[in-house]
């Protein structure tokens, strides 16, 4: 229960989160690049990797593991509109910008993940 | 500027529409993991399927014509942003793909390369039902 109501809690957070930043971000540049979502999945990538990391060196109980991580930052980053943003890169005839939007997400994310982890289980 | 930016973020009935949508969406994606748990090595399920059926709901949702949704945006709000982006999740497919690499580097590579072609096909395919559903009107 502790961590349904976390996820939920945390949930409303990411969400509410995810969009404010990427409204700002699209609204400021006026792009046909989608890099309010860039940066919104790319920061959560890093982010719940350091959680990961960081709780396990700290010991976290379990809920709130799952609050933030699951909730929180599960509800901050989007895969829906990433890829719903990518088709209409196609259709518009961003073919580069597609691909960068893809593949130049995708591997950034995977890398930024795996040094969140690192740097959440180090002793700075 | 920052004025105007301001009013056109932070209304009230979007943002109670977002997070409400995107905490349902994410306690939906907490049950999936529950229930198609992925031991250290093993493919992610839970995360592939609740990410493409994010995204084809989201692929639907886009293509009903505006006029066609009643408080448009607020449905957009609360189902797209808040309800797909809750239940899909970018960060989790990353870290799993992380943790895969060392263990089951194949693994994470098939990982990574469904869920990278699934996603725009999972887009096209929920706007092909949303097209067929409601076909625009002719004139």
């Amino acid at each position: 229960m502790n961590a349904v109501l976390a996820v939920l809690g945390f949930g409303i957070v990411g969400a509410v989160l995810r969009y404010l930043l990427s409204t700002v971000v699209t609204m400021r540049t006026e792009w046909w690049f989608p890099l309010g979502i860039f940066i919104v999945n790319l920061s959560g990538a890093f982010l719940l990797g350091f959680v990961a990391g960081l709780a396990a060196r700290q010991g976290w109980p379990g809920w709130l593991t799952t609050g933030v991580g699951t909730g929180g930052i599960g509800a901050y980053t989007t895969y829906s509109t990433w890829a719903n943003d990518s088709v209409n890169l196609w259709r518009d005839g961003h073919r580069v910008g597609l691909v960068v939007n893809l593949v130049g997400s995708v591997a950034p994310g995977v890398a930024l993940a795996a040094l969140g982890v690192m740097a959440g289980s180090a002793r700075w | 500027m920052a004025e105007r930016l301001a009013k056109t973020l932070f209304k009230p009935a979007v943002l109670t529409a977002v997070g409400a949508g995107g905490a349902v969406g994410a306690l939906a994606r907490y049950g999936m993991e529950v229930a198609l748990p992925a031991s250290s090595g093993a493919f992610p399920v839970a995360t592939l399927v609740v990410n493409v059926i994010g995204a084809v709901v989201l692929g639907f949702l886009s293509a009903i014509p505006a006029r066609r949704l009643s408080l448009s945006s607020q449905v957009r709000a609360l189902v797209g942003v808040g309800f797909c982006g809750g239940l899909t999740t970018f960060s989790t497919m990353s870290l799993e793909t992380a943790n895969l690499w060392g263990v089951a580097a194949s693994t994470a590579v098939a990982y990574i390369a469904v869920s990278v072609l699934g996603a725009p096909l999972a887009i096209v395919l929920g706007r092909l039902i949303g097209a067929r559903l409601f076909p625009e009107s002719p004139g």
